[in-house]
Order: C-alpha cells, then sequence, then structure tokens
C-alpha cells in the first residue's frame, strides 16, 4: 500500500490517481465520523463529500508533519462541516405535518448503515451512541472510535485536556448504561 | 444471596452507603488496565458480589470492544464516484486547451489587430469620446497623421520602384529584339522570313 505521504505529495502535484487513490482510503473514516455525529446517512454522505470538496481546494496551502497530524485535520473538518449541518437542520422549521416536539435528529429505528456494521453488537452500540449528549457523543467519536488521543480531542473540540478525560470516562458509562437498557443481555 | 454479602449490604447501608457509585467512576479504567493494582483488586472484589455493577462491567467490555470497529463505515461505491465528479480538473484542462489553440492559431495577431482597430474607432465614435483630454485627441490625430505620410510615402517609394523595372524591362526586350534582328540578317534568314510573313498577310 503506497504511504499516506507519498499520496499526499502525488495530489499536490495534481495526480489525478493519487487522488483517488487518496480518497477510497479516507473517505469510510470521514464518512463513519460524520454519521456518528449526525446520525442520518444522506446527511452525512453530503458531508463528508464538502470534507474531500475543501481538502482538494486546500491541497497546496495544507502542510502536514505526519499522517496523524493529516487524520487530525481532515476528522477536525469532518467535525466542524458536521456541526455546521446539524445547525442548518435545527433552524430548519419543522415540517407541518410534524409536531415541534418530535422534530428531532434522533432516528428510532436502524438507518441502513447500522444493518450493515458488522454485528449485532456495533448496530447496538450505534443505536445507544444515538442516545449521548451532542458533546459526549463527539468526545467518543473522535477518542474511542477514531483513536485520537486526549491531546488532538481538546484541540479539536477546543476543551481542556481534563475535560476530555473525565468526560470520556463519563460518557464511556452513560453508553454502557444505555446499551444495557437496550439489550440487557449484553450485561449476562 | 450469600448471607455474608446480605450482611455487608445491611452493614454499609446503616454506615457509608452504597459503595457502587465508587465503582463505577473506576470502571473505565479497570476495563482498559489502567487502574492501580490496589484499586483494581477492591474494584473485583465488589464486582463479586454486586449484580449491576458487574452487568456494567461487561457493558463496557462490549462497548470498548466494539467502537474501535465502528471507524470506518464504507458510504458505497458512488460515493468516490461523486466526489472525482465534483475535484475534477478535466473541464478546466479542455478550456485551457481551447484557449491555448485559440492564441497559438497564425491567424490571431492579425485579427487581433483587427479587433483591437475596430474597437479604437468604435470607442472614438462614441458621444463620450469628445470627453476625451485634448492632449489624448491630439495625440491619436498626430500618430494617424504620422501613419498616414509614412504610408504615402512607402506607396510613392513602391511606384518609382515599379517605374524603375518597368523601363529597364522594355530597354532589356529592345536590345534583345535588335540582337535578334542581326543575328537573322547576318544568316539571310531575315528576307525568307519576310517574304513568308507576306505571303501569310496576302488572302
Amino acid at each position: 500500500m503506497v504511504e499516506l505521504a507519498t499520496l499526499l505529495t502525488r495530489c499536490r502535484s495534481r495526480d489525478d490517481l493519487a487522488w483517488e487513490a487518496l480518497v477510497r482510503r479516507m473517505q469510510p473514516r470521514v464518512y463513519g465520523t460524520a454519521l456518528h455525529l449526525l446520525r442520518s446517512s444522506e446527511d452525512a454522505r453530503d458531508v463528508a463529500q464538502e470534507v474531500f470538496v475543501r481538502l482538494y481546494r486546500h491541497l497546496e496551502a495544507l502542510e502536514f508533519v505526519d499522517e496523524g497530524q493529516f487524520v487530525g485535520w481532515l476528522l477536525q473538518t469532518t467535525r466542524h462541516a458536521a456541526v455546521d449541518r446539524i445547525r442548518q437542520i435545527r433552524s430548519r422549521p419543522p415540517r407541518a405535518d410534524v409536531p415541534a416536539e418530535e422534530a428531532s435528529l434522533h432516528d428510532p429505528g436502524p438507518s441502513p448503515e447500522e444493518a450493515s456494521l458488522a454485528g449485532d453488537r456495533q448496530a447496538l452500540v450505534q443505536r445507544a451512541l444515538a442516545q449521548l449528549s451532542d458533546l459526549n457523543r463527539e468526545i467518543l467519536v473522535l477518542k474511542e472510535i477514531q483513536g485520537l488521543d486526549v491531546k488532538e480531542v481538546a484541540e479539536i473540540l477546543h476543551i481542556p485536556q481534563g475535560t476530555v478525560k473525565s468526560r470520556a470516562s463519563r460518557a464511556r458509562l452513560e453508553l454502557a448504561r444505555h446499551v444495557l437498557a437496550l439489550d440487557p443481555s449484553q450485561g449476562a | 444471596m450469600d448471607p455474608r454479602d446480605d450482611l455487608v449490604a445491611s452493614i454499609l447501608r446503616a454506615t457509608s452507603g452504597s459503595p457502587c457509585r465508587a465503582a463505577e467512576e473506576r470502571l473505565p479504567d479497570l476495563v482498559d488496565g489502567a487502574l492501580d493494582p490496589v484499586d483494581a483488586e477492591l474494584v473485583r472484589g465488589h464486582l463479586v458480589g454486586c449484580v449491576p455493577c458487574a452487568a456494567l462491567e461487561r457493558a463496557l467490555l462490549a462497548v470498548a470492544d466494539a467502537l474501535p470497529a465502528m471507524a470506518e463505515v464504507d458510504p458505497g461505491r458512488a460515493f468516490t464516484e461523486s466526489v472525482l465528479a465534483r475535484t475534477s480538473r478535466a473541464p478546466r484542462r479542455r478550456w485551457a486547451k481551447a484557449f491555448q489553440a485559440l492564441l497559438l492559431r497564425p491567424r490571431f495577431a492579425l485579427e487581433g489587430a483587427y479587433l483591437g482597430s475596430l474597437v479604437l474607432v468604435g470607442v472614438m465614435a462614441l458621444p463620450g469620446a469628445r470627453a476625451l483630454p485634448a492632449q489624448a485627441s491630439h495625440a491619436v490625430v498626430r500618430t494617424a497623421g504620422m501613419l498616414d505620410t509614412r504610408a504615402l510615402r512607402v506607396f510613392a517609394g513602391a511606384e518609382q520602384a515599379a517605374a524603375k523595372v518597368s523601363g529597364r524591362a522594355a530597354e532589356l526586350r529592345q536590345g534583345a529584339e535588335q540582337k535578334i534582328d542581326g543575328t537573322l540578317t547576318r544568316l539571310g534568314w531575315k528576307d525568307a522570313k519576310k517574304e513568308t510573313d507576306t505571303k501569310k498577310e496576302t488572302p
């Protein structure tokens, strides 16, 4: 597999094949992050596409010391785009046939992506994740799912590292409780 | 339930209260293996006798197992195609090529000069052109006059050159004819040629 640094160098010199390879390699992570934050496959696709278009436009101007920094930038951009999309959705007036209190981002049923997740447990965790607060979900998506370290998460979310640590532990406990509530057999 | 556990629970209720909260706080670190040995042993001791906390620990283990595997979700083949379509440089390249081909056409300079002249004439014909500074107008007239004089000189020179060439050609032709006549007379062919010409003219 071609190294990410090589791909980026080739992309900067406008090698179309390298760009395609970069999109194929990074799209599952970008789309996965957007999907966990937005919980809508359609919005996640739009956001992920927007992230890649931004990356393409700024390829020459962006300098990355290592692969981790590039992934961090990509996930930070995804998170920003997802937050913008959430604000956009919330500012939309609710549809006439849906009561305002029912108009929320929460999707009670499993989406096609949930169904395609590797196993039932992942689908279950995905549903439990949707019940967390925005900040707790963001911390878990970036730290536990995408594997960023505390410092990187703190930089992306603009919160102190101590807050990330304490929030991450509490968020995991909260998630585990939701999992148990959805499927008590997970505690057996 | 073990009677000893029941006794412990009664004592705790009467003294410090439930230790579940303290155990829960340490569970994530226990699952990560980041708890110091003493705390780890204390929490494990609690889990032996506490069913809800033990269930929570198993759920935490399940979550820790599932989360990293959720990092990548395939958006489908159509996604890559749409990203590549939105970031494709092909249309720009085609435009650049067409523009380059236009510039490289041999007649481009001539067409450009023609268009420039048309624009200049158009601008001069506009009502606002009167508002041009007098100096600029004079400069334009002076330049036009100079160009006109120079063109007239070029034409006059060309006419003189053509006249010279024409006079020289006549001289050459006359000289050639005299030489031919002399040669024919010397050879005695000239009288015979005259007779032939007379016969041809007689009906």
